[in-house]
């Protein structure tokens, strides 16, 4: 079950807890060099290069009109002309996959964007300055929590209606309370650190701390759960656009182009393989990346 | 208490129903020479209560197990059932029916005129929220027995329709026993007269229905006697397209409804099939006179040339489905097959109609007045996908013509609520009905249906009178000159004539359906 | 001991309030009045849209309202679905049970090919059978489930005709749903028992079992694979959430009956009475199995509880 595959125990199991606060003894270059030798991480850099670079090139390289019907030309299978082939509309495929990926991988970013900064952002004022505010913000992550993640979305989604703005936002909520425990557990650490301390007995404000010395600290974590999360934030709003809770026609986002063809799947199954194959591509591109990182910034783990 | 109990042996059973129920479905071949059919269903009842329910989809379920007074036959023409005969009083405001004798419920309780009486008053009970079954007998909504076996229907004022609206499903006979009994709960107890009684009904699963052994009272219009000849039905609800057909192909299911029109291509010659025509206003799109920027005559007339229906039932449904140009489909009381000409596909005169109207073309193709550009809002409600798939052919129809246009799709309850407070320019739909009263549901002022947001004094006063003349040639007049003030006023834009399409085994025949389009399998036998 | 498991308890009733507090507030966001939300078509009759104010105590404060529906729960009455025309516990209680099973076989598949995938190949670390699983275990979480098993449908069920396309809730009817269920939560777990593994591998009583010169096998089964399990245990407590929220999907690609599909049903069709009912449900069996899991620590591993 792979599109509610919450991977949020690994991120909370491996992004946070184990890390190290203020070891980075290794220079900067040393760093990128073992990092280039990682080979998951090489793979998923190249995997989701090259699809991000189809997506972002769409206008140049598929030419034809994503949405533009076509009475005489429905349901051919690939050929020179159509490369993944044409769907019930007789629309392109190509330019749609295409396309489509803006939608998907630009709703799965901005997902990550929202749901990561608000999390972060609650997740330091927890920890840093704890306290009743603390109490009462992990109390609510807590509670969050207990609601598998996809359940919650669709909990969400269900109250503000369909549409790819509201499964944005829907999602990025249930990401909230997740970047908040990891990032509230880095900064705690960091707080009780004596340089920190004596920084703050120094005189230094509050937010001068955080940006100094808290945020690099928690940067590592942050950066492996952003990645791992780009990938199922990427499934998810798929699977809200196959439940009819995602982009409005005929707005070629991948789960809603996915939805289309599983109508013809016996028909045609370049309706369905191509834009799945892009799905299950990023989804596992992103995740290597993310292994990789984990192993990188997190030497505990290694 | 009791669901609490349910719950604790559903967790304890269920190890155990593992093993037990493979193979239950797909019993069209099983030995013995027992005739059990299995359906595919597309649409999950909402209630299977006739009287209560909301959804078209549930009708031909209860003409399985339900009669009605009338009886229908496919070309509409109005039969005796439950009732031998019946008269209208001369002032039109009553009729009295003579009922048949030795008819039982399926719980044997005797069908008589203190039935019918009890199945008009339930209907009618404020508390019973019924919907289709209310509006079906229009103003007539008080009976009275004058006799074991005879009862008198009274209308506030005269209702033409009313007979042949007695025929469809919704207003099948449901056992006063069972009515008293079951309470709120007697969607689950289906309980007629109907040549198959219920056995077990599973929601958004499976009905089932066995033969009624005691069935000695088909209606004659049928042609067929005595007891139905399948020992037992499954109808098995599967509203994925693409599964319901997968049922069909290996042969656990041996007949499915709303067979997606692709398909519906494909399989031709491997197996049986019937477009069953379904009555009414076929499916169609109105055109909301209410909104920017359809509150515009120019900007509606513009629509009717724009859209282009062969493309979008090539589109939405392959071109299997008859074109339809005139608001009542062929076939109905009152057609008129000339309306279908007034508005052909013609972009040319669409931008025409539009300039003439004030609108200016801009560079990039786009119409604008006093500033305002010319977009549209589509609806589509999300429970099949056809009507989705038509609204984006209406997109693409139009932008041809530089009409701006976006689909939102919706679930039921939120489509009709928009629909009624108007919240959309067009969208594609269906409405059945067996008599042209139809559009007064349509067009009244204050009317549920009038999604058109159009009255019209004169439109009005004409379906007013559609109801109360009896005049069967003066009606059928009538009825001709409301479509096409509904034409010339572009209020609405005719698509298709709606068809339920029946794919089955060859093995299976005398599949069959009721004036309306409501599949009976009554007559039908699974051969060797 | 005992107060650990009180704590435990403790955390788990607050938890659970928290669940309700959250729910029963959810269907108060609803724009609009929530009466004529739920009603949606049937609200055009004023004296039931007043009736049903009247039920969910709108007219009083948020407090009250929130009693009078925790009271409805606890005597398992979540109202009354108007759309489906039913009691909403009646709907729950004809659906529970093909999820229960379809949920419990996922589980099952998961922690099976879960464990076998993970511990072979973190005992394999480095080999191309480690490499292939790994690779196909990443693939498997990042295929979408609705995708996956319209395929599986075609292929093993309408081309070969191995199972049944309908879903009954017989064992053909169950195979291919429940592989399409498990198969994210298997690549999920495989990875984190294979890492699991290779960290037992590692410590010192591993490494001083090998040198007391115990089988490779016994120091494999009795200490690397008995050490891996416990964190193991959380991260099965944490997929059947998956699991159970993954029905929803999975049901509906499917045509199985269960809850997945009337929440999804409800959903689109504002059934809200109903949504709240079935996320509640999810919500609570989630936090009692995970709470299980935490309870049952300390009878595996003596060490937790002394802490």
């Amino acid at each position: 079950m792979s599109a509610i595959e919450g991977t949020e125990p690994a991120a909370a199991l491996g992004g946070g807890a184990g890390r190290a606060p203020g070891v980075s003894g290794e220079g900067r270059a040393a760093r990128l060099r073992r990092a280039l030798r990682h080979r998951s991480l090489m793979i998923g850099v190249v995997i989701v290069t090259v699809i991000v670079l189809l997506v972002l090139l769409a206008p140049v390289i598929a030419s034809q009109d994503p949405i533009k019907q076509d009475a005489a030309s429905t349901f051919l299978p690939p050929s020179g002309a159509h490369l993944f082939g044409t769907d019930s509309f007789g629309r392109d495929l190509f330019s749609r996959t295409l396309h489509g990926g803006l939608y998907t991988i630009g709703a799965s970013l901005a997902i990550v964007l929202i749901g990561g900064f608000v999390g972060t952002l609650l997740g330091v004022v927890a920890g840093y300055f704890g306290g009743a505010v603390g109490f009462a913000v992990m109390r609510v992550v807590d509670l969050m929590l207990a609601f598998p993640g996809i359940l919650l979305a669709l909990a969400v989604a269900a109250i503000m209606g369909p549409g790819l703005d509201n499964g944005v936002i829907a999602v990025a909520i249930v990401l909230v309370p997740v970047y908040v425990r990891v990032v509230e557990g880095a900064t705690v650490q960091v707080r009780n650190l004596p340089y920190v301390d004596a920084a703050a007995n120094l005189g230094a404000r509050p937010w001068q701390i955080v940006w100094r010395h808290i945020l690099p600290n928690v940067r590592a974590p942050i950066v492996v759960l952003t990645t791992t999360w780009i990938g199922i934030a990427a499934l998810w709003i798929a699977a809200l656009g196959f439940l009819g809770l995602g982009v409005q026609p005929p707005t070629p986002e991948w789960g809603a182009i996915l939805n289309d063809g599983q109508r013809y799947i016996t028909i045609g199954w370049w309706m369905t393989v191509f834009p799945g194959i892009f799905l299950a591509l990023f989804g596992v591109g992103v995740n290597l990346i993310g292994d990789g990182l984990r192993d990188e910034l997190d030497p505990a783990l290694t | 208490m009791n669901s609490k109990r349910k719950i604790l042996t559903a967790i304890l059973t269920v190890g155990l129903a593992a093993g037990g129920a493979a193979g239950c479905s797909g019993g069209g071949d099983t030995g013995g020479g027992a005739q059990n059919l299995t359906v595919g269903w597309a649409s999950p009842p909402d209630t299977l209560n006739p009287a209560t329910t909301g959804a078209r989809s549930v009708g031909p379920l209860d003409a399985a197990m339900f009669d009605t007074l009338v009886y229908l036959t496919p070309d509409s023409k109005v039969t005796p059932g439950l009732a031998t005969g019946w008269k209208a009083a001369p002032d039109g405001k009553s009729y009295t029916f003579t009922l048949r004798k030795n008819v039982k419920f399926h719980d044997n309780t005797p069908f008589d005129a203190d039935a019918v009486v009890a199945n008009i008053n339930y209907i009618t009970d404020k508390s019973t929220q019924s919907t289709i079954a209310l509006g079906l007998l229009g103003p007539c909504t008080h009976a009275k027995a004058t006799s074991r076996y005879e009862v008198k229907l009274s209308c506030t004022k005269p209702y033409a329709p009313l007979i042949s609206q007695l025929g469809e499903p919704y207003l099948g006979m449901q056992s006063p026993a069972a009515i008293k009994k079951y309470g709120k709960d007697l969607g689950q107890h289906p309980t007629g007269t109907g040549p198959f009684e219920f056995v077990s009904y599973a929601p958004n699963q499976r009905l089932v229905v066995k033969r009624n052994p005691d069935y000695q009272w088909a209606p004659s219009a049928t042609g067929g006697k005595g007891p139905a000849k399948l020992d037992q039905i499954t109808f098995q609800f599967i509203p994925n397209d693409q599964s319901r057909v997968g049922a069909l192909q290996s042969n656990q299911a041996q007949l499915i409804q709303v067979t997606p029109g692709i398909f519906y291509k494909r399989l031709k010659g491997t197996f049986s099939q019937a477009p069953n025509p379904i009555s009414g206003m076929g499916v169609f799109s109105p055109i909301n006179a209410g909104r920017w920027p359809t509150n515009d005559p120019a900007v509606r007339k513009a629509i009717m040339y724009a859209l282009d229906r062969k493309t979008m039932i090539q589109f939405a449904a392959t071109g299997v489905y008859p074109p339809n140009g005139s608001p009542l489909v062929k076939g109905m009381f009152g057609y008129d097959a000339s309306l279908a000409d007034q508005y052909p596909h013609d972009p040319a005169k669409a931008q025409d109609t539009l300039r003439k109207g004030g609108w200016a073309k801009q560079g990039d193709g786009s119409w604008t007045k006093g500033g305002k550009k010319l977009s549209l809002i589509i609806t589509a409600i999300n429970t099949s996908p056809t009507y989705p798939l038509l609204a984006q052919a209406m997109q693409g129809s139009l932008k041809q013509v530089g009409i701006q246009a976006s689909v939102q799709q919706m679930g039921d309850s939120a489509w009709e609520d928009n629909n009624v407070k108007g919240g959309f320019n067009l969208t594609p739909l269906t409405y059945v009905a067996v008599d042209p009263d139809a559009l007064s549901f349509w067009f009244n002022p204050g009317s549920f249906y009038n999604w058109s947001h159009y009255t019209n004094g004169r439109l009005t006063g004409l379906l007013s009178q559609g109801r109360v003349t009896t005049d069967e040639t003066k009606r059928a007049s009538i009825y001709k000159q409301a479509q096409k003030i509904i034409m010339d006023q572009a209020v609405l834009y005719p698509i298709y004539e709606n068809q339920d399409l029946l794919t089955y085994s060859k093995k299976l025949t005398g599949v069959s359906y009721s004036g309306g389009g409501f599949e009976s399998f009554y007559r039908a036998t699974l051969g060797r | 001991m005992t107060a650990y498991l009180l704590r435990r308890l403790a955390g788990l009733i607050v938890l659970v309030f928290g669940i309700t507090v959250l729910i029963f507030l959810m269907i108060r966001l609803i724009p609009g009045d929530p009466a004529t939300a739920i009603l949606g078509q049937s609200a055009s009759d004023p004296a039931v849209v007043e009736r049903l104010r009247g039920q969910l105590g709108l007219n009083q404060p948020l407090f009250v309202q929130y009693v009078t529906w925790v009271k409805g729960v606890l005597t398992w009455d979540f109202g009354y679905s108007y759309n489906q025309q039913r009691a909403v516990s009646g709907l729950i209680a004809e659906n529970i049970g093909p999820t229960i099973q379809l949920t419990v076989a996922a589980l099952g598949l998961t922690v099976l090919f879960g464990l076998l995938f993970g511990v072979v190949t973190g005992l394999k670390r480095g080999s191309p059978l480690d490499t292939g699983i790994m690779g196909s275990a990443l693939a498997a979480m990042s295929v979408p489930s609705f995708w996956l098993g319209s395929m599986l449908l075609v292929i093993f069920a309408v081309k070969l005709p191995i199972f049944d396309v309908v879903g009954g809730t017989g064992l053909r009817g169950l195979v291919l749903p429940a592989l399409t269920l498990a198969l994210g939560g298997v690549g999920f777990l495989a990875r984190f028992v294979r890492s699991s593994v290779v960290d037992t591998a590692r410590q010192k009583y591993v490494t001083t079992a090998r040198a007391k010169g115990l089988s490779r096998r016994s120091v494999v089964l009795g200490h690397i694979v008995r050490n891996s399990l416990l964190p193991v245990l959380t991260v099965i407590g944490l997929q059947l959430g998956n699991l159970l929220a993954g029905t929803v999907i999975v049901e509906t690609v499917f045509s199985r009956p269960g809850i997945g599909r009337l929440l999804v049903d409800a959903i689109l069709k504002k059934d809200y009475l109903t949504v709240q009912a079935v996320v509640l449900l999810i919500a609570v069996v989630y936090a009692v199995v995970n709470a299980v899991v935490d309870i049952s620590y300390p009878l595996l591993d003596p060490r937790v509880a002394a802490r």
